[in-house]
């Protein structure tokens, strides 16, 4: 985990990370959620939607934004203040995504960064897009 | 309308998630409602940042009052007419 401080961080700095979306995330994240919606669980009907199978939840997809800040750019100290995010193109069990993101600007007065983010699949087509802004924790200044 | 205000009222709008907020020179925190908290005071800061592109220091920002106070101070770090 990374865990930069106020002063290592800069406009341009970016960090990335890769994961594949399997049956058990979309597993877990229907039982945590309870969103029943068939797009996400019944194959046939997503077919029918004109999907080529049924497509991974876009918060589910969009969770991995919350490790990109938590754990790798600024990591440890972060505090998530807020997420903007669009989703291009549907994702689907087995996809390779990478997650990157990179700091577009600060906020001095508030330590606050925002983080310019996409998230593209193992063909590179973007099949999200992000602003996340973050804060740092003071009282982890200090570890 | 100044020309700060009228690039001043879509980042308002959109950190505080309501198209038809009006913000003139008299505008506080406390006239803004309840979205108005913490948060979208920091957002906006940065929002106006970009805007604009400049800088803020905490000490420049932490006694401003109304958003005539904001323009005033945006005014002086740009070549924007208040």
């Amino acid at each position: 985990m990374n865990s930069y401080s106020w002063d290592q961080l800069h406009v341009g700095l970016a960090a990335d990370f890769d994961v594949t979306v399997d049956d058990e995330m979309m597993a877990r994240f229907f039982a945590t959620t309870g969103d029943a919606n068939p797009l996400h669980l019944d194959a046939e009907y997503a077919n029918g939607r004109g999907f080529r199978s049924r497509v991974v939840y876009g918060l589910l997809t969009a969770s991995f934004y919350s490790t990109l800040a938590g754990v790798h750019l600024p990591g440890r100290r972060c505090l998530l203040h807020g997420v903007k995010v669009d989703f291009n193109a549907p994702v689907y069990v087995g996809d390779r995504l990478r997650v990157r993101g990179q700091i577009a600007h600060l906020s001095e007065a508030y330590r606050q960064i925002e983080l310019a983010c996409d998230i593209t699949n193992q063909r590179a087509e973007v099949v999200s897009k992000a602003r996340l802004r973050c804060g740092l924790d003071p009282h982890e200044e200090r570890h | 309308m100044s020309a700060i205000v009228q690039r001043l009222t879509p980042l308002f709008r959109d950190v505080l998630n309501d198209d038809h907020i009006v913000i003139t020179p008299d505008s506080n925190a406390q006239s803004m409602g309840p979205a108005y908290d913490s948060l979208a005071h920091i957002n906006i800061i940065s929002a106006i940042e970009q805007e604009f592109d400049i800088r803020f220091e905490f000490s420049e920002i932490v006694g401003l009052d109304t958003v005539g106070d904001m323009i005033a101070l945006i005014a002086r770090k740009t070549t924007v007419a208040a």
